[in-house]
């Protein structure tokens, strides 16, 4: 999910009858220049080389959402046929097709991709990616895969092997929920960590994009 | 021809036209459900969802119902492209 502003102008996007390396290409209608789905950057057109700007994103299962921003909007097409039937799309633990999927982030132009059933087994992962500490916290039951900075007020978080994302350790004897980035006891109770972009996507396809090292334990 | 056939003609052309439109925009439009406890109709409460937050307004897009799509919106006067 990106900005659609550059540099003050505003863009408007459509799909583009193409892919790159297995990932949709977007078209903007004010220049015609092409751009990544996956990245944000301009392949081709006049605005070639400019990226639009990632917005902080999760994925998480509805429910969860709703728990957490219970005054959000929900997006939705009026007319049934832009449903897909596929009820894949769904991070809860045991759908055969986890192998499938990755979840994906980014910090800068470093990005790395966690394989759901990685994360089934070890839900809270420490990582840095890009030069910034993050940890991904993953609940198979909320059906909740979401990337943090573990930095706050200058300090960096160390999380031990936490059994559940929704209560994670840290070495400082802080508990933090990870599905809300909120720590819910200790010194720290009430801060924050900030959100960073995810998306989920097919393992095949980020593999082919960013290369084999972009997946963690590859 | 006669006339009240060219008429009924012209008359039928124009029904199918504004029904076209009317189709169109039914097929096109997309709306944004909530702040509601229930879900989209035909949406499971596990299914997944992209969540944003953009100047203290947010939003969630269900997996399923973007599939292979760009879809542009705007939220907390930000104007957004949702793509998965």
């Amino acid at each position: 999910m990106y900005a659609r502003t550059l540099q003050g102008k505003r863009l408007t996007f459509e799909l583009w009858p193409g892919l790159e390396r297995g990932v949709l290409v977007m078209r903007d209608r004010e220049t015609g220049s092409l751009w990544s789905q996956l990245t944000g950057l301009a392949l081709d057109g006049s605005l070639r080389g400019q990226s639009l700007r990632l917005l902080p994103t999760s994925v998480v299962s509805l429910t969860t959402w709703q728990r957490l921003h219970p005054d959000s909007g929900v997006y939705s097409a009026a007319s049934p046929f832009f449903f897909i039937s596929d009820s894949s799309y769904s991070l809860g633990r045991g759908p055969q097709t986890h192998s499938q999927y990755v979840l994906g982030t980014r910090v800068g132009s470093a990005a790395r991709a966690y394989p759901l059933t990685l994360l089934d087994r070890t839900p809270v992962i420490e990582d840095e990616l890009g030069g910034v500490p993050i940890v991904i916290g993953y609940d198979p039951v909320e059906g909740s895969g979401l990337v943090w900075d573990r930095v706050v007020g200058g300090q960096v978080i160390d999380f031990g092997a936490a059994p559940s994302a929704s209560a994670a350790r840290d070495d400082a004897g802080d508990t933090w929920d990870l599905v809300r980035g909120v720590a819910i006891d200790g010194p720290r109770k009430g801060q924050s960590l900030s959100p960073r972009w995810t998306t989920l996507a097919y393992t095949d396809n980020w593999r082919a994009f960013f290369g084999r090292g972009s997946i963690y334990g590859e | 021809m006669s006339r009240s056939r060219t008429v009924r003609r012209s008359l039928l052309l124009a029904a199918l036209v504004l029904v076209g439109a009317f189709a169109w925009r039914a097929l096109a439009a997309t709306h944004i459900a909530g702040p509601a406890a229930t879900s989209p109709a035909g949406l499971d409460r596990q299914s997944a969802v992209i969540g944003v937050v953009v100047n203290g307004q947010s939003r969630a897009y269900p997996l399923r119902m973007l599939g292979a799509e760009v879809l542009d919106d705007e939220l907390g006067g930000q104007p957004i492209v949702v793509t998965f």
